[in-house]
């Protein structure tokens, strides 16, 4: 089963296979987690949503046909398994329209570098800081594009399904997130270069 | 071969790493980053952002191992324990709630039919003396058997 498509696994979690839906939560979980973060900004609301999702997949499950099972209702097109997770878990992240904290020292903390330094570790904390601000400064579905194509290289096709976008307003979420970004963290980018040079 | 315009569109959208580039796009790119100084100059630019990012990259998840296992197992759990949607169930409210607005669009387009037959029917033989030449009050009139 566990090497079984997510397709598979859904359509036998819609018979009320609970072990098929525990191997589709195990696959998808941590990425799930990891994309509502970056759009929430905080991991206790992510979680929370990841849940709802996940509560909702299993919900939803018997009524689950892959994109290229074309069902005697007619309705084509539909969703693969993980283009329809992420649309739910997007559209739940956006729903929930609570700005996050700007600043997450505890989080920024607990980025573990062994090799570095107490000064290096100091600076990289500093960086990641000043990261997560200008991320959490984003607009949500700026923020929501980045953590899909950037952070989950996630394919703009996809992204812009769960977005429920066309792939030309992808790209355009994508260069004002990064224009943003790049001007709020100028500073640092130049000193990065300076390092690399 | 792509155009630095493109290219330049490409890197502020998706970055500097080519397995971001859209897949239809990345030899196009590749191709110009080869011979173009200026491609690479701008790559270069892209790439100190990306590096930046990649210090907010993913946190490790809390737990692990034992524990992330014990979790999953709780969670799948808890959420298998919700019922689920019987096939067909959940089309309902939606098709319920079409109908009653359809109702309530017919309810209100018949009352107001009433209404203004009514109306027409009480102001025909006072009005058409003064409005000989209004349609609708000659129609009212015609109305007023």
């Amino acid at each position: 089963m566990q090497d079984e498509a997510d397709d598979a696994l859904m359509r036998r979690a819609g018979h009320g296979d609970k072990a098929a839906f525990a191997v589709l939560l195990r696959r998808h979980l941590a990425r799930a987690t990891a994309v509502a973060q970056r759009i929430v900004g905080n991991r206790s609301d992510a979680e929370e949503i990841v849940q709802e999702a996940f509560l909702r997949c299993w919900q939803k499950a018997p009524e689950w046909r892959p994109a290229n099972d074309r069902a005697a209702d007619g309705q084509a097109n539909r969703a693969q398994f993980a283009t329809w997770l992420y649309r739910v878990l997007v559209n739940l992240c956006l729903d929930r329209r609570r700005r996050p904290q700007p600043v997450e020292l505890e989080a920024a903390g607990e980025i573990a570098d062994g090799a570095a330094d107490g000064y290096d570790q100091r600076l990289r904390n500093e960086t990641s800081r000043r990261v997560a601000t200008a991320m959490a400064a984003l607009p949500e579905r700026q923020r929501a594009a980045l953590a899909l194509c950037y952070y989950e290289d996630m394919g703009n096709i996809e992204a812009a399904a769960a977005l429920e976008i066309s792939v030309g307003a992808l790209e355009s979420l994508l260069v004002r997130a990064r224009r943003a970004l790049r001007d709020s963290l100028a500073d640092l980018a130049t000193e990065n270069a300076k390092e690399r040079g | 071969m792509m155009k630095l315009d493109r290219f330049t569109e490409l890197l502020d959208a998706y970055g500097a790493e080519p397995r971001r580039w859209p897949g239809g796009e990345r030899s196009a790119a590749q191709g110009l980053l080869s011979v173009s100084a200026e491609a690479r100059a701008r790559l270069a630019a892209a790439a100190a952002l990306d590096a930046l990012l990649d210090q907010a990259a993913d946190r490790p998840l809390a737990g692990g191992g034992a524990l992330e296992e014990a979790r999953l197992a709780r969670l799948s759990a808890r959420i298998t324990a919700a019922p689920q949607t019987p096939l067909g169930e959940s089309r309902q409210p939606r098709d319920r709630g079409l109908w009653v607005k359809a109702a309530g669009l017919a309810a209100a387009a018949l009352i107001g039919f009433i209404v203004s037959w009514t109306q027409l029917v009480d102001m025909g033989p006072a009005s058409t003396s003064t409005l000989s030449t209004t349609t609708s009050f000659d129609v009212a009139e015609d109305l007023s058997w």
